[in-house]
């Protein structure tokens, strides 16, 4: 896309571009380089874009054939920009068929009967193959729009995707070329309407929804497998023969998954945001994989029962904001008919987390088919397990716990020397509280020296989740070493104080749960294991601690380093 | 889609959704409207130039187009009607706002929607205040197009001719008017960072 001018200099461009033309009617050929004069930067581009598409214009109706070459080796400072701006296609939408035809492009080996469509990235023909005498669909970057090298490669990148598949619910890729210095590709021209257009019509029965986007899962599936990622499912992308078979088309933002050159774009947000899963809205690109497919499926079927996309707000950006952070209305809010059934594999392809929705496209396509049969659904099961699940699930703060990751790493190992000198101590019966004192105060020093060199040294935590964690921790060896005080004055033997020093733990262990999410309570349960077992025997919870649960840290720490 | 849409809101809406439905409501919409503004342009004195006729004449063509089903595409993003109606809804807030700071009781307004002081539509029915700042913001609008063949795309655009049939009338290239139509725009929007 082109940057916006400022007024003023749109002006500017007008005004030299009026002039050009009028020399030009007034039947002088004159020359774009004469007309240039001092106009730098994006104006300057956008100036010579507009003499050109002059220029080509004028000297067509002269009867001339300006190439592409000439203009690349006259403005040799915009090689790439030119095959954009040369006018092989209209960019506005024709009137009368002979003057559309006109303005088609002259593509070698097909002759071009109609428009079919034109979108964002390209228009698509319908075209006759000379030589194998059929009709294909053919697409093509649109000229003189707004294209750039991106573009190009993301035509390609579509092109070369779906020549791969082989499929009879995708749409057929035949054939890549280049006509002008364009690319473009023929596939298969499918004849009917698409989804979105079907959609507006009448909303679907449940059986008809489930059956089409069964058959969509599959033929996600077989994508999937041959690691390809759509990206941009929506009802309009996918068509619908005349027979009522379901073919996904316009792969123009897929990703191919075995392509690991950095062709993506991260950070780019692609997509059509009513349809597009969390994780692509939020624009990390390298979290989108099938199950944003999935997603898409999902949100597909919702408009197909309830006529409307799960999430739609005032512009894209507020719907984008709704897909991340809102929950959608169950479709039964808006279609009291849809099964109960269906709604829950629906709202399971919506989750919002990749891991709470179905694993595979083809898990999927199962849960349809079972549903189809009259059976109870995966996606049902369950749900007071689930309703626990949900409330257990890890946080949303994967980022920090992935920052803090090697500092628990750390923590465990500490840990584990600790408990293993303690239980010596309670094993050889010392009952001066001092070496104790020792040990919490080495492990306090280890703990802060080790969040000190791996998280605080660059300055103080800049999330607010983790100043919270910093200062549970201060709270934790505060409340330790005075409850070990109180204790220590009232008399009572040191080995008493172990279950103390493990419920403690297992508190901060809590709280750390409730922020960060459920894996820490399994910790504190460990914690409060350990204590029972202190009560018994002395010795023995503290034992427990350095085998069972510093491993058990440990390895939360290492999870969520490769998370 | 609440029924407390701002115009621009629901342009927006419009356009980012694809529903058929809402292209009707809009359409029922923007029936009412022209003909509202058209009967406040019609009534308005006439000072003579020759602006106000053009604007008139916009009004009255495209009238007749609606009349006959032919609406602005919401996704047409050289539609100059979207343009007109956001920049009248942008100022006849900005009026609200300024009322608001001198009254202090533009809330108790019942035409502002209190939680987000924007200007609102009562249901689907055009506001008949709001249709006459349309008409007037056309014609202000009209008038600030210097060039005589700036304000013959800008009517003949409003009036729903295609591109190709401006470009056709006007014997010029349809790159002039695609470009132009571009500045007709910018115009209208008065950006310059110049």
């Amino acid at each position: 896309m082109n940057d916006p001018l400022s007024l003023s200099a749109e002006r500017r461009v007008d005004e030299v571009c009026v002039r050009f033309e009028s020399a030009w009617q007034a039947g002088q050929v004159v020359k774009i380089e004469e007309y240039l004069g001092d106009a730098s930067g994006p104006e300057r581009t956008a100036l010579l874009r507009e003499l050109v598409r002059l220029e080509v214009e004028y000297r067509i109706r002269r009867g001339e054939q300006p190439t592409i070459e000439e203009y690349r080796s006259r403005f040799p400072t915009h090689v790439d920009s030119i095959s954009c701006w040369y006018p092989s296609a209209p960019t506005i939408g024709c009137d009368s068929p002979a003057e559309a035809a006109s303005s088609w492009p002259d593509v070698p080996g097909y002759e071009i009967v109609a428009e079919l469509g034109r979108g964002a990235m390209g228009v698509v023909y319908k075209a006759r193959h000379l030589k194998f005498d059929r009709i294909v669909a053919l697409k093509m970057i649109l000229a003189a729009s707004h294209c750039s090298i991106d573009h190009i490669q993301r035509f390609l990148a579509e092109a070369r995707a779906v020549a791969r598949l082989t499929h009879p619910n995708i749409v057929q890729i035949y054939e890549i070329g280049e006509c002008n210095g364009l690319p473009y590709f023929s596939m298969e021209y499918v004849p009917g309407s698409n989804l979105a257009a079907w959609v507006k019509e009448s909303l679907l029965s449940d059986m008809e929804a489930a059956q089409l986007i069964e058959v969509v899962a599959r033929a996600m599936h077989y994508t999937h497998g041959q690691h390809i990622v759509h990206r941009d499912l929506k009802p309009a992308n996918i068509l619908r023969t005349q027979g009522g078979l379901p073919k996904v088309a316009d792969f123009g933002l897929a990703k191919d998954l075995s392509d690991d050159s950095g062709g993506t774009r991260t950070g780019a947000i692609l997509g059509t945001p009513s349809y597009m899963a969390p994780e692509q809205a939020t624009g990390k690109a390298n979290e989108i994989g099938p199950s944003a497919d999935i997603y898409a499926m999902g949100a597909i079927l919702y408009e197909l029962l309830t006529g409307r996309p799960p999430f739609r707000g005032a512009g894209a950006l507020e719907t984008l904001r709704l897909v991340v952070e809102q929950p959608p209305q169950p479709p039964r809010a808006f279609n009291a008919r849809v099964d109960r059934a269906l709604e829950a594999i629906c709202l399971k392809c919506l989750q919002k987390a990749p891991a709470d929705r179905y694993p595979t496209a083809d898990a999927l396509a199962d849960d349809l088919a079972t549903f189809l049969h009259g059976e109870s659904v995966q996606a049902q099961s369950g749900s007071a397990t689930r309703f626990i699940a949900a409330v257990f699930r890890e946080s949303r703060y994967t980022a920090v716990m992935r920052l803090w990751s090697g500092v628990w790493m750390g923590l465990a190992v500490n840990a584990f020397f600790i408990c293993l000198t303690q239980a010596l101590l309670l094993w050889y019966q010392v009952q001066d509280y001092t070496p104790y004192y020792v040990t919490w105060l080495v492990k306090m020093f280890a703990d802060w020296g080790l969040a000190y060199f791996l998280r605080i040294r660059g300055g103080p935590p800049a999330l607010p989740v983790e100043r919270q964690l910093l200062q549970i921790w201060m709270f934790f060896w505060a409340n330790h070493f005075v409850t070990a005080w109180l204790y220590q004055r009232s008399g009572a033997p040191v080995a008493g104080f172990t279950p103390i020093t493990e419920m403690l733990t297992a508190l901060t262990f809590a709280a750390m749960g409730a922020i960060l999410g459920g894996s820490f309570y399994v910790s504190a349960a460990l914690c409060v294991v350990g204590a029972m077992l202190s009560a018994q025997r002395p010795g023995a919870g503290t034992l427990f601690g350095a085998v069972v649960t510093s491993p058990y840290f440990f390895y939360l720490g290492w999870r969520h380093r490769r998370l | 889609m609440s029924d407390a849409a701002s115009v621009t809101i629901w342009i927006d809406q419009l356009r980012a959704g694809d529903s058929r439905a809402a292209q009707k409501l809009w359409e029922g919409y923007f029936h009412r409207l022209v003909s509202l503004a058209r009967g406040k342009l019609r009534s308005m004195p006439r000072r003579g130039a020759d602006e106000e006729d053009v604007a008139l004449s916009a009004f009255d063509s495209f009238f007749r187009g609606v009349e006959q089903g032919r609406f602005p595409q919401l996704d047409d993003r050289d539609d100059l009607w979207q343009i007109l109606l956001m920049i009248t809804e942008r100022k006849a807030f900005d009026l609200l706002e300024h009322e608001g700071r001198q009254k202090r009781d533009w809330r108790r307004n019942q035409s502002t929607d209190a939680s987000s002081g924007k200007l609102v539509l009562a249901g689907r029915e055009p506001d008949p205040a709001f249709a006459a700042q349309v008409a007037e913001e056309c014609e202000k609008l009209l008038t600030k197009l210097a060039d005589a063949n700036l304000r013959l795309i800008a009517v003949r655009k409003m009036e729903g001719y295609t591109n190709n049939e401006i470009a056709k009338e006007l014997g010029c290239s349809l790159v002039t008017i695609e470009r132009r139509l571009r500045l007709i725009r910018l115009e209208w929007e008065g950006r310059d960072s110049d």
